[in-house]
């Protein structure tokens, strides 16, 4: 699906990322963990095509095409989807209207005929209803006044009626209460398939009980220093990420 | 030569041979009130750069191409039946009413069956017929008038007046569209009188417009009377043509319990200048005062509002906001003033600009004088390019650039579209908006 080769990227003159290695597959769920700071959100958007982020050396691929050539609303044409760790409130643009333009834009790039109305009500209402979502948010503008917890919930909304190939979920999990926490897994969980991808950016264990991750990784100044599967986020979760930093610090 | 007039041009100077061309399109009542007012305009001077008002918006350009006061037979009324029809919203029913460079014009109107007493048409017309009631209220929102407003009265012949009795609640719109024609080196002087008396409901969209581009200036006055539980939408598009010169001045007064939608677009012109007032001077009146923008190349636009509550109770609500490209300029000046009576007085207002380019500018004036102890006023400006994180956000779903941009921007003038009721009317102000950001 997706393969990232010694990855640099800088942000406001800062290299953030130094040489960033990973594969995903199609059908799996990576989990991407690391302490404050240490680029994961770097990352998501730089996959995305966020301009505020800069590449300076490494590559790309996914789906046998160079990513970093492609802009960001290509990106998203051919199946990348961030959720992003802070959504960004538009007032005055409805989510249905939203919602509806992406998918039809999205449609446009592979040569395939508009939504219908009828149609994307009947989509949307589908997919509001697995996450629990009152009518009244699509109604409203996107994220506007939306609380944390909505917000998120409104990200796998999108996750769910766009269907991309590889979905990057930034810190969805944060702010969100036990239950919601349940619903957005299970959107996440609802989404998965063979065919796509997952990468999952989160701090606390706790998720991956709902999404249960196929590999974890360790990102720490702008690399992967450590790479497991499910059980290293059980071990993070009790030993936290110092015993890695001396690992990294000795490798070095 | 006409052309060569000097910045110390005299209008009073072209009043006798103006008068002498108008020959009967000019009555009696204008004539008394032109004499007094010419009188008074003799004595001051026009605004400059050094007046605090004025200080952003330079106004010589206008004086020293000295317009001169247009005459009924200077339009070719034949030409401008295309550009009158396309002045109106298509698939609205209303009353319809045509003013070329200011004078009513019959034959393009079509004012449908009225109650009784209601009236929709010429002022001039009105002087004649109803004087009583045109001089109940004729300028009498005037006060202190300035240079402008002066010079309105001493060459205004004609223009709009709407009568709606006590009680009385119209049901079709009124949709009243200016044109300027022929008008090149000319100053129109639409003089506009809206009176709704108690109780009574109207609704009135107006549009200013040119048939071709020339360089003319338009120096409106728009009286409105809102009495006891009035209900008045107005909205007025200002689309005359990017060589044109305007001063428009609206003075509102409002009493008890009225409630006022008021609306301006300001789409094209070389250098606009809107004055609007409004006395809140009753209780519990709600009055909203919606403006849009949108500014290119070196054009100017200029808005200066004052909201004077008068009474205790009153709410006001006032949100401007603007685009500007290229290197425009625009300014806001919004004065609030709460009386020391004034008590529970809720004001709102709000100006925010978009600039679309690094040259663009605005010079922005909220101006708030509270003497009352009680009462709820916020004021906010803000100045910005489209938010480059929102922009990512649309973006990153698929959406092209452009089609973001214009969301957000559709974003942007939802504040003055949303309130618009009549779906027509809104769809119409919708596209002109975008037509124009796009032109
Ligand atoms: N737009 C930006 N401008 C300046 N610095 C930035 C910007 N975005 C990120 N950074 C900096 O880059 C570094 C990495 O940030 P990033 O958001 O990728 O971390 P993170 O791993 O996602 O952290 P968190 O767990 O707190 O979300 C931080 O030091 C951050 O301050
Ligand atoms: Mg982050």
């Amino acid at each position: 699906m997706i393969t990232i080769k010694n990855l640099h990227a800088k942000v406001a003159g800062n290299e953030i990322l130094k040489g960033l290695n990973l594969q995903v597959n199609a059908g799996e769920v990576h989990a991407i963990m690391g302490p404050n700071g240490s680029g994961k959100s770097t990352l998501a958007n730089v996959l995305a095509g966020n301009e505020a982020y800069e590449v300076t050396e490494g590559e790309v691929i996914f789906n046998g095409k160079n990513l970093l050539e492609l802009a960001p609303e290509e990106r998203a044409c051919e199946g990348i989807f961030l959720a992003f760790q802070y959504p960004v409130e538009i007032p005055g643009v409805t989510n249905s209207t939203f919602l509806k333009t992406a998918i039809d834009s999205i449609r446009k790039y592979r040569n395939e005929p508009e939504i219908s109305a009828k149609e994307f009500l009947a989509l949307i209402r589908e997919k509001a209803a697995l996450l629990d979502m009152d009518n009244k948010l699509i109604s409203r503008a996107v994220n506007e006044g939306f609380s944390g917890g909505e917000k998120k919930r409104n990200e796998i909304l999108q996750l769910l009626m766009l269907n991309p190939k590889l979905a990057i979920l930034d810190e969805t999990d944060s702010g969100l209460d036990i239950d919601a926490l349940k619903i957005v897994s299970k959107g996440v969980n609802y989404f998965r398939s063979p065919e796509n991808a997952t990468i999952v950016v989160t701090h606390y264990q706790r998720l991956l009980d709902y999404i249960v991750p196929d590999f974890v990784h360790v990102l720490y100044k702008g690399r992967i220093i450590k790479s497991g599967g499910k059980e290293l986020a059980l071990e993070l979760e009790e030993k936290g990420y110092d015993w890695l930093k001396t690992d990294e610090v000795e490798a070095v | 030569m006409k052309n060569e007039l000097k910045t110390d041009f005299k209008y009073s100077g072209l009043y006798a041979d103006w008068v002498k061309r108008m020959n009967s399109s000019y009555n009696s009542f204008f004539a008394t009130e032109s004499e007094a007012a010419l009188g008074k305009l003799e004595k001051i001077s026009f605004p400059t750069t050094k007046d605090e008002d004025w200080r952003f918006t330079n106004v010589s350009p206008i004086l020293k191409a000295g317009f001169l006061p247009m005459t009924k037979n200077d339009s070719s009324e034949k030409t401008l039946e295309g550009k009158i029809k396309t002045g109106f919203y298509s698939g609205l029913e209303a009353h319809k009413v045509v003013f070329v460079n200011g004078f009513f014009n019959e034959q393009f109107s079509d004012i449908k069956k009225l109650p009784e007493n209601v009236f929709i048409g010429s002022l001039k017309k009105a002087s004649e017929e109803i004087p009583k009631i045109v001089k109940k209220y004729y300028g009498k929102t005037l006060v202190n008038q300035n240079a402008f407003e002066l010079l309105n009265e001493s060459f205004a012949s004609d223009g709009l007046f709407i009568y709606i009795p006590k009680n009385v609640i119209l049901e079709l719109p009124v949709e009243v569209v200016f044109v300027a024609d022929n008008a090149g080196g000319k100053m129109i002087s639409p003089r506009n009188l809206i009176v709704a008396e108690e109780n009574s409901e109207v609704n009135i969209f107006t549009d200013y417009s040119s048939s071709v581009a020339e360089t003319y200036f338009t120096n409106s006055i728009t009286e409105i009377f809102g009495d006891k539980n009035a209900h008045i939408t107005f909205l007025e598009v200002q689309a005359e043509n990017n060589d044109s010169y305007r001063i428009g001045t609206t003075k509102m007064q409002l009493k008890d319990s009225a409630s006022l939608n008021h609306f301006v677009l300001t789409q094209s012109g070389k250098l606009v200048r809107n004055n609007l007032n409004a006395e809140l001077d009753g209780e519990n009146i709600e009055a909203h005062f919606y403006g849009f923008y949108i500014v290119k190349e070196k054009r100017h636009i200029d808005n200066h509002t004052f909201i004077d509550h008068a009474k205790p109770n009153c709410f006001s609500n006032e949100i401007y906001k603007g685009i500007l490209e290229d290197e425009a300029k625009a300014v806001f000046g919004g004065r609030i003033l709460v009386r020391k009576d004034s008590q529970k007085t809720n004001a709102f207002q709000s100006n925010k600009t978009i600039l679309l380019s690094d040259k663009a500018r605005i010079d922005t004036k909220p101006q708030l004088e509270i003497y009352a102890d009680d009462v709820k006023c916020t004021h906010g400006a803000t100045v910005g390019q489209l938010d480059k994180e929102a922009l990512f956000y649309i973006i990153s779903r698929g959406i092209s650039p452009e089609a973001a941009r214009s969301m957000l921007i559709k974003a942007f003038a939802n504040d003055f579209l949303e309130p618009i009721k009549l779906d027509v009317v809104k769809e119409n102000i919708n596209n002109r908006i975008f037509n124009t950001i796009e032109e």
